[in-house]
Formats: structure tokens, C-alpha cells, sequence
């Protein structure tokens, strides 16, 4: 690229040529499949934050996202089984969209057992699980969620775990005791990639998602590199974040397009074929 | 049938932006000691510069910004300017801890061509501390444009400086991280105040809505790379929902005006 910055000639010669391009066969578009979005109200949200089932959809249409899997805010900022109830409720069945329920332990007496809590969740038609175990005063010790990973585990259920729920150690030993839960971290701050590559490295059944704050420089390829491309996940975060933000993250990466067809779908994709519903 | 516009559609599809104009009004080079870097150098960075379509991106020193070294950063960055051209703009990190160094340190960077400043509210002085008056007394002089570190609670200090500095444009970086409709008053106050939006929670419509309220011109695209990602950044401003033109004003074409580039 020229070190000079582009006069209006330079300009208007390349829009020229993208404009011929353009009128060329389009390219087919990279397929990507949202693994965190969510609807409903959000606590301190700012005023016209998007909540419902259509604008999620108008917003994956405008920036060509497929599929989403998508959660309530209801079910971790007002109450697991009402957000649950909330979420099947308005996206139902649709064609683009997997639901992800809030799970919690039953161990405070007010939730079912949790291997029935789980069969519950899929035979809803939701795939996949959020967990928020310091939000919810819980614990992801043995003794206290040792029920609730073993069904997760024994479905293969998805579960997304913000990182702020939980510290590296605690992870290691969750994903060292139960090695087929698909674990899926969320909200992965950009200054962790000291503890977060040794993991990956360890763990074959952790899982990134890519949605902010994950904003670190080559950090895509820093994790295929080290880990291999079966740990990412396309996710963008919506509404709480701008979904372009994830879009220009992946295809901006210095990726093999195999790496990257993997992180925008193909790995999220895997991982719900792989739910035993 | 794709709506999206070109920059839009090409950012979709990470296919390079060659005819706009990108300026990226806040980097950085570099290693720092909270977490390992691929993009320390000059050349790793131009790598990421050159596969997206960035034609400048306006520097300062890890070590100099967020460290005490600010000798050894601004040296980096003057370094890398010289080196290339065109593609590095670099701010002097003016360090107020060293108060009899701040107009000594400018002038040595001057006389390598740099005509900016950053200031970082890691060092521990407010913005309307007496240290820092020497190098704004300059700024103003000169017209340099200042990039301030803020997480909302220096928008008062702030306000104080740019009225008593008016012929130095005042980027604030991180925009909106804290005290959004701060942000946007302090902007609509002050002709001479510019919003720089990186930041790692990238929230959801704030390009949008910053431009509705205090106009695209006073908009700046800065990643803060190294310390975020400049690909993900990029997408927040290339795929908002606002017009090609707003979004060649934020990319590039204010940040040409200010810096004179």
C-alpha cells in the first residue's frame, strides 16, 4: 500500500474499479452463525436498546448473520425459569434462531433435579445453557454444581460461562473433572490471553466466544495458532455490543478460510449436532 | 439483495477498504507488561494496516502513554514515523512527573516532526494540573491537536482546558466508556472537542447515536491498537447503520482535517 495518503484521482479510479467488481458475480458471503445474542430488557440499558424477536432479526438481516443462538436477559438480570419461560415464548420454533436457557443447581430447593431440569431444556428446543454462578450465589465446586455439570456433560449440552463468573482456576478444575461439558466463555476480557492460551491448550472442551470485550490485537490467530480454530466461536454480543464489531474481528483475521468458516459457523454448528437431545 | 454500502459490504467480507481514506487516531507501539503483544513493532502493525486498508495510524509509545518511559516511547514511535513515512503519525507523550522535562521533551520530539500530544491520565495528574500547562501553552501556540486518555471522570477537567486552550483540538479517547451524555454535551459545548470511540465493550449504536447528536465531524475512528484489536474496532464505525459518507468522516477524513496530513 502507498505510504501516501489517497488524493480524490486515487479515489475516484479505485471506486471505479469496485464499482466493476462489484457488477461482477457477487461473492458468495461467509456464513455466520451468532453464538451470544440475546432479547428482552436489560437493566441500565440505554434508551431504545433493541428487546424483541423482530429487531434481533432486522439486525441479523442488515448485516447478513444467519443464525443465532439467543437468550433472555430476563433469565439472568430477573429469574431463571421466568426468562426461560419468556424466551420459548417469543422466539418459539423459528427456523434462525436456538434458544439457550438459563440453568442453574437445584441445590437451593428451588429449581427441579438437575438432570430433569436438563431434560426439560431439550425438550423445549432449547440447545444450549447460560450459567452465572457468582451473579446467582452459587458455586462451581463438586459439591455444589456437581449435578448440574454431570447432565450438562451427559447431553453435551453448550454452556456459556461469562468469564467473570468464574477465575482460571476454577476453570481448570471444572473442565479437568468434566471434559465433554462444551464449555463456551463469554465476555473474555482482552488482558487474559497469559491464563486463557494455556487453557485452551489444555482443555480440548473449552471454547471462546469472540463477542466483546475479546478485543485482542491478532488474538483470533494467536488462539488457531497456539490451540487450533475448534475453539472460537463467531458471536457478537448483540445488543449489549455492535455486532460489527465480531464481523470485522473474523474476516479481517489473518485466517486460513477453513479457520475461518469454522469460527463462523462450522464449530457452533458441530457443537449443537453433537447436543444428545 | 444485499442493502449494505460499499465500505458496508466490503467490511462484511473483509475484502481491503483501498479507496477510503483511514486514519486510525489512536495507537500504539510497543510491549507492555499487562499482557503479551504479536503487534509490538512497526512492521507487525503495517502487516494489520495493509491487509484492512489503514493508510495512517497516529501513535504513541506503550511505555511512554501508560508507563513512566516516555523518552523511550516517544523515541519508538518518532522512529517508526521517520521509517515509514506517511503511514505513522506520532504523538509526544508529555510526562508530568518530570515537570522541568515536559517543554525540553517536546522540543526534542519537534525537531523529529512530531506536532502532537498525548496526554494519559495513568500518570497520575489531573489535566488541569500545573504540570501539564507548559506543553498546552505550546500545543496552543503551534496548534497541535492533544489525544487525552479519559474514562469520563476527566470531562470536567477537560471542559476547564479546552476553554482556556481553544486553538488546541482536544480528542478524547474511549468515548462513551463511562457517562456517555457527558461525552456528547462536552462535544456540542466545545467547537474544538473531537470524540475518539475505541473502546473493548463496543456499545451497541454509540457511532449512530454520537453522530446524530453532535454531528459525524466530530466523530474519530481510533482502535487503540495494540491494546484492542483494530479489525474489530474498524467494524463498529464500517458496518453502523449511518450513511458512506459519515462513515468516510470518521474513518479518515476528520482526522486529515485535524491532523493536517
Amino acid at each position: 500500500m502507498s505510504g501516501q495518503f489517497p488524493g480524490q484521482d486515487d479515489c475516484d479510479r479505485l471506486s471505479a474499479v469496485n464499482l466493476i467488481l462489484n457488477r461482477m458475480e457477487p461473492l458468495m458471503a461467509l456464513r455466520l452463525y451468532d453464538c451470544n445474542a440475546a432479547i428482552g430488557r436489560r437493566l441500565n440499558a440505554p434508551a431504545a436498546t433493541p428487546t424483541s424477536v423482530a429487531e434481533l432479526l432486522t439486525e441479523m438481516d442488515r448485516l447478513e448473520i444467519d443464525s443465532a443462538m439467543v437468550s433472555h436477559f430476563s433469565g439472568c438480570e430477573s429469574e431463571p425459569l421466568l426468562g426461560n419461560e419468556m424466551l420459548d415464548n417469543e422466539v418459539g420454533d423459528h427456523p434462525r434462531l436456538k434458544r439457550a436457557w438459563t440453568a442453574l443447581p437445584d441445590t437451593g430447593g428451588d429449581m427441579p433435579p438437575a438432570a430433569e431440569f436438563v431434560d426439560q431444556l431439550l425438550q423445549s428446543g432449547a440447545r444450549s445453557a447460560w450459567i452465572f454462578p457468582k451473579r446467582m450465589n452459587w458455586s462451581l465446586e463438586e459439591w455444589c454444581a456437581g449435578s448440574l455439570l454431570r447432565a450438562l456433560q451427559e447431553r453435551r449440552v453448550p454452556t456459556l460461562l461469562p468469564f467473570d463468573q468464574t477465575d482460571c482456576n476454577e476453570l481448570h478444575a471444572v473442565l479437568s473433572a468434566y471434559p465433554r461439558v462444551p464449555l463456551i466463555l463469554t465476555a473474555m476480557p482482552y488482558r487474559s490471553n497469559r491464563v486463557l492460551l494455556p487453557l485452551l491448550e489444555i482443555h480440548a472442551n473449552l471454547h471462546v466466544d469472540i463477542s466483546p470485550p475479546f478485543a485482542v490485537s491478532e488474538g483470533l490467530e494467536e488462539i488457531c495458532w497456539r490451540a487450533g480454530a475448534s475453539h472460537l466461536l463467531f458471536g457478537t454480543g448483540y445488543p449489549t455490543n455492535e455486532p460489527g464489531a465480531s464481523i470485522t474481528q473474523l474476516m479481517y483475521a489473518d485466517l486460513s478460510e477453513e479457520e475461518r468458516s469454522l469460527i463462523a459457523h462450522g464449530n457452533i454448528e458441530r457443537l449443537l449436532e453433537e447436543v444428545i437431545a | 439483495m444485499s442493502t449494505m454500502d460499499s465500505i458496508a459490504a466490503r467490511a462484511r467480507n473483509g475484502e481491503r477498504l483501498d479507496d477510503v481514506p483511514i486514519i486510525d487516531a489512536h495507537g500504539h507501539l510497543g510491549r507492555w507488561y499487562q499482557f503479551p503483544t504479536h503487534l509490538a513493532s512497526a512492521e507487525a502493525v503495517l502487516r494489520t494496516m495493509d491487509r484492512v486498508g489503514i493508510n495512517t495510524l497516529c501513535v504513541s509509545g506503550h511505555v511512554s502513554a501508560a508507563g513512566v518511559d516516555f523518552v523511550r516511547g516517544n523515541d519508538e514511535c518518532m522512529n517508526a514515523m521517520q521509517q515509514y513515512p506517511g503511514r505513522f503519525f506520532a504523538y509526544i507523550t508529555v510526562y508530568p512527573n518530570h515537570p522541568d522535562g515536559v517543554l525540553q521533551e517536546i522540543q526534542r520530539c519537534e525537531a523529529g516532526g512530531l506536532r502532537a500530544l498525548k496526554i494519559h491520565s495513568y500518570h497520575g495528574k489531573p489535566y488541569n494540573a500545573p504540570e501539564y500547562q507548559p506543553a498546552y501553552e505550546r500545543a496552543n501556540e503551534m496548534g497541535y491537536p492533544v489525544l487525552a486518555h479519559t474514562w469520563g471522570k476527566e470531562l470536567a477537567e477537560i471542559r476547564e482546558m479546552a476553554q482556556q486552550y481553544p486553538r488546541i483540538n482536544w480528542l478524547l479517547a474511549h468515548s462513551g466508556v463511562n457517562q456517555w451524555d457527558d461525552y456528547v454535551k462536552i462535544a456540542k459545548d466545545f467547537d474544538n472537542v473531537y470524540l475518539e470511540i475505541c473502546t473493548s465493550l463496543t456499545g451497541y449504536r454509540w457511532v449512530e447515536r454520537f453522530i446524530k447528536e453532535v454531528g459525524a465531524h466530530k466523530v474519530l475512528f481510533g482502535s487503540d491498537v495494540a491494546f484492542l484489536s483494530v479489525t474489530q474496532q474498524l467494524g463498529r464505525v464500517a458496518l453502523a447503520n449511518i450513511t458512506e459518507e459519515e462513515k468516510r468522516q470518521v474513518l479518515g477524513l476528520n482526522a486529515k482535517r485535524i491532523f493536517n496530513l
